[in-house]
């Protein structure tokens, strides 16, 4: 063997030797989770090209479930449902992380308790929230009274009890509601980090300069703001998509691809469905995750010119 | 351009902690004043009420003659440089000067002409479409000082503009600075904690402590006719040398006595000590240039111990033992002056310091100019 | 004097005043029904709900509290909550103190495939695992283990995460001191570094007790597919959920039940909460 190769060899093995402990420390926990990352990629893979007949395994492997897939109407709803609480529900969530983020960044007697209060929503198990939801829109419900007017201290909107649990639209709405609610003290968090990473300094210089309130706003902290806004953006709309509370409990005759998984999985017991609509979320994912970088990056690109 | 005046200023916080007590400063216009004093004198506080950015608890701020302590900052007519420069970092520096402009909504092509007098100004030609990061410190510094310069203010503001730059560059941006007021005759108000930088660049110096203003005047004045010890022993390095002792008269002539020293003070500081000394407890004050130092005993002279000599190039100075005390003395450039020898200090005679000793608080006695 | 109260001041006072109330609205709504009595929620259409009811008690807390199966619900839960804490940190902590240590080139590669779980959505990577816990070999391990190791799955990659940032700020001063004095690289870590990290890790293990007390999608579908005659608690809400006519007092009494100990939890860790998100979640 050529010398250096040896020598290569040798310090390799020291190395091991030497770190001995730490890889002994390392292996459990990683072993633990790539043997499950191992298990559900080629599971689910697997699991995707199989055909499932009453629970039982049929033919495999076979492009079939995804084919089925194709054709079914179900499924388009559903990618077009899921496309449209992500691209609604993730905008929202950022303007209400940004002005709770403002709220908490002044300073002002009892802000600690105003943001124990703005995280609750975090708190709350996510199950909880969507049975109070379900409680407040539900026939009889407190909302439902509220807009036929049967309170006497708010006028009457509409003139009949609107079902929001059998209308599309609206039993997505109180989807995105829901996620909404739950999810803005996180975007509030990483919002807040960006807030208090710019200096104070930077504001009197501008106020000196006579720029008033909105126009500080718009050219210091927009500008400065952007890294963390675009770290919302790309992580809360990875949640989105991966949303099932919600819409399950809320929306279940109106399943987003989430649901779907559920419905093939636990209710039609075909696991090959459940995985293959498994495998096209993760894909569209991706796709959708690496578009977002993409335009994000247009954007900061635009702004800095400005 | 327009001067500026303070009349009471006074500013206390809610917890009753007073920053500054009673501050009254008559600027002219096209004066370079300087807020000079130890951290917590007030000095930036000061500032900050002039800028507008600190409310004032009490007295009356005057800007060309109009009162202005309600008055909102962008409306006051001061520009303001900060101490951290506060460079907006995602703008180009061409767009950093030109902010202040385009947010008063000034016409495109006189915001681009007076951002190209700016940059050619301060030696900034070419930079314009950098970012901030790319820049190094003295050329963010005089960024921040174009983006002051552009708006045209009645008064300019600098807080300790140079403290972040190294010595070398410190001392090159002074003299810019200097180039720069005489160029456009501006008002200045510097707040630094440098005495050095405020002896070149002012007309005039205030001199701060605890909130108290202690002296204002021009840096000859302060230099050499202080108002009190702090201000004798706060401007000119190395510092003055002080002994403490007491007052006493001897053959109808004052005389300087404590445990280790007796001297003779001259005649001709007699009206002096007449109008100003008010009690026995003294403190006696000679700068290290002031003092001739020889082996040869002197008849009124004060002694001591050489210890060591620093070579500095263009002075030596001496380090002296007197009593607890430590002296500085000035000699000759490589005089090579002999230590651990019985010396003799005498010194010069128009250009001795004498000040009420009041051990608690120094001596607020204002001089103004 | 400035003006005090600038419409600017008073914009964000309603701001605040309104964001308060989105907020805890849902959360008095809950209360409310939990102690409602029944005329209060059964109106038969002939008025609507009261914002405050007639008689309010706490019958249905009793009934919780004295159902059975409320209580074996509950105690899943604890006992999947600290399975889970034990095998995370058992498997996490030494993990991440390798990795705040060891120096070498694959670890970014380490790191990206430890955050990599968490990127597939829930409902995906539940499908292989429930399936996986059918298998022959693992169907008769207990179901409390089962789910324990589901979410373990979902909080060991934050643990790891958590706990290296710990060890980070531990200076490595320590364990070379240990070194020299002669002791083994594993007595220093367990008896020197780990009380040291203690506190960081806690705040690690209250995340992951948090995390599976309110978990719902692992321990539905594992509970659902594999032998299990007792369900977390947070699934066992779900049940109330789907009957044909919801009992809205059960339902908000148990919610509130499953999210006291969470509440109380969050309110007394939140200072570390806004730590932790700060230190390193703007990229």
């Amino acid at each position: 063997m050529d010398l250096s190769v040896r020598e290569e060899k040798r310090s390799f093995v020291e190395t091991i030797k030497k770190n001995s402990f730490l890889i002994f420390t390392l292996i459990p926990g990683f072993l633990y989770i790539l043997a499950f990352f191992l298990i559900i990629v080629f599971f689910i893979v697997q699991m995707s090209l199989t055909t499932y007949v009453g629970g039982m395994a049929e033919a495999s492997p076979t492009i079939q479930n995804f084919l089925d897939l194709t054709n079914s109407e179900e499924f388009k709803d559903a990618f077009s449902r899921t496309f449209m609480f992500v691209i609604i529900s993730t905008p929202l969530q950022l303007i209400t992380g940004l002005v709770t983020a403002m709220i908490v960044n002044k300073s002002f007697k009892g802000r600690g308790i105003v943001r124990s209060i703005f995280l609750l929503p975090l708190a709350i198990p996510t199950i909880v929230t969507t049975s109070t939801l379900l409680l407040l829109f539900s026939k009889g419900g407190h909302i439902t009274s509220l807009l036929m007017g049967d309170y006497s201290w708010f006028p009457a909107i509409v003139d009949h009890e609107i079902s929001f649990l059998s209308n599309e639209t609206l039993a997505m709405g109180l989807s995105i509601l829901g996620k909404v609610w739950r999810d803005t003290p996180i975007s509030m968090l990483i919002l807040l980090a960006g807030l208090q990473s710019i200096d104070e300094s930077q504001y009197e210089a501008a106020k000196t300069m006579g720029a008033n309130s909105v126009r500080q706003f718009m050219y210091i902290t927009i500008p400065l703001l952007i890294p963390a806004i675009s770290s919302v953006l790309v992580l809360r709309s990875i949640e989105a998509w991966k949303e099932f509370i919600f819409p399950y409990i809320l929306a279940p005759s109106y399943p987003i691809l989430g649901v779907l998984i559920e419905k093939y999985f636990v209710q039609l017991n075909n696991p090959g469905m459940a995985a293959a609509i498994g495998v096209i979320l993760i894909i569209l994912i991706v796709i959708f995750t690496l578009f977002l970088n993409w335009l994000l990056k247009k954007v900061n690109d635009l702004l800095v010119r400005v | 351009m327009a001067g500026l005046r303070l009349e009471h200023i006074q500013k206390k916080y809610p917890n009753g902690f007073e920053a500054v007590k009673d501050l009254s400063i008559d600027i002219k216009d096209g004066e370079f004043v300087s807020l000079v004093g130890p951290s917590g004198c007030g000095k930036s506080t000061t500032l900050r009420m002039i800028a507008g950015l600190e409310d004032i608890s009490g007295g009356k701020l005057l800007i060309g003659d109009k009162l202005a302590n309600n008055v909102a900052s962008k409306d006051r007519g001061i520009a303001m440089v900060f101490q951290s420069y506060a460079l907006f970092p995602h703008m180009s520096v061409a767009a950093n000067i030109g902010f202040g402009l385009k947010i008063n909504k000034v016409d495109k092509k006189i915001r681009n002409d007076k951002i190209e007098w700016a940059l050619d100004l301060l030696d900034l030609n070419g930079l314009g479409d950098r970012k901030p990061s790319e820049l190094s410190g003295g050329q963010r510094q005089r960024v921040a000082l174009g983006r002051a310069l552009v708006l045209d203010p009645e008064v300019l503001l600098l807080d300790e503009p140079l403290s972040n730059l190294d010595a070398k560059l410190r001392v090159k941006m002074r003299t810019e600075l200097k180039r720069i007021h005489k160029q456009l005759k501006s008002t200045i108000i510097y707040v630094t904690h440098d005495q050095a930088e405020a002896m070149t660049l002012s007309d005039r110096i205030a001199i701060m402590k605890n909130g108290d203003l202690m002296q204002i005047g021009s840096p000859t004045e302060i230099y050499t006719r202080p108002a009190n010890r702090f201000v004798a022993g706060f401007i000119g390095s190395p510092p003055m040398n002080f002994l403490e002792g007491e007052l006493a008269h001897e053959n109808g002539n004052n005389v300087f006595i404590n445990k280790d020293v007796k001297y003779v003070l001259p005649a001709s500081m007699k009206s002096y000590i007449e109008t100003n000394i008010s009690q026995k407890e003294v403190v006696l004050g000679m700068r290290p240039e002031d003092l001739a130092i020889s082996l040869t005993p002197a008849t009124n002279g004060i002694e001591g111990v050489s210890i060591i000599t620093e070579t500095l190039g263009s002075d030596d100075f001496v380090a002296v033992e007197v009593g607890k005390k430590l002296f500085s003395v000035r000699t000759e450039p490589g005089s090579n002056f002999p230590t651990d020898k019985k010396v003799y200090l005498t010194p010069a005679e128009d250009k001795l310091h004498l000040f009420n000793n009041d051990n608690a608080t120094d001596d607020a006695k204002v001089r103004f100019a | 004097m400035k003006k005090k109260w600038s419409i600017e001041k008073i914009f964000w006072l309603f701001l605040m005043v309104f964001s308060i109330l989105i907020v805890l609205f849902p959360i008095y709504i809950m209360f409310k029904y939990s102690i409602s009595d029944r005329a209060s929620w059964i109106t038969g259409g002939k008025y609507p709900i009261p914002w405050w009811p007639f008689d309010p008690n706490f019958e249905m807390y009793n009934y919780y509290l004295s159902d059975g199966r409320f209580w074996s619900s509950a105690w899943f839960s604890v006992k999947i909550a600290f399975l889970t804490i034990i095998i995370s940190m058992g498997l996490g902590a030494p993990a991440a103190y390798a990795l705040a240590r060891f120096k070498f080139w694959g670890i970014g590669i380490v790191l990206f495939l430890i955050l990599s779980v968490r990127m597939f959505p829930d409902v995906s990577s539940v499908l292989p695992v429930a399936q996986f816990f059918n298998l022959d070999f693992v169907y008769h391990l207990p179901i409390t283990l089962k789910v324990a190791m589901g979410h373990t799955l979902l909080g060991l990659p934050y643990i790891i995460l958590i706990a290296i940032g710990v060890f980070q700020t531990i200076p490595i001063d320590l364990e070379e001191q240990a070194q020299v004095m002669g002791a083994t690289k594993f007595y220093a870590f367990t008896r020197i570094i780990l009380p040291v990290a203690l506190p960081g890790l806690a705040a690690g293990a209250i995340y992951v007790f948090l995390l599976s007390w309110n978990e719902f999608v692992f321990s539905y579908f594992i509970t659902a597919t594999s032998i299990a005659d007792v369900i977390p608690l947070p699934v066992y809400l779900k049940t109330l959920l789907g009957a044909f006519s919801p009992n809205p007092v059960s339902i908000a009494t148990l919610s509130l039940l499953v999210s006291m100990p969470v509440i109380i939890f969050t309110f007394i860790v939140q200072k570390y909460m806004i730590a932790g998100a700060t230190a390193g979640a703007v990229k």
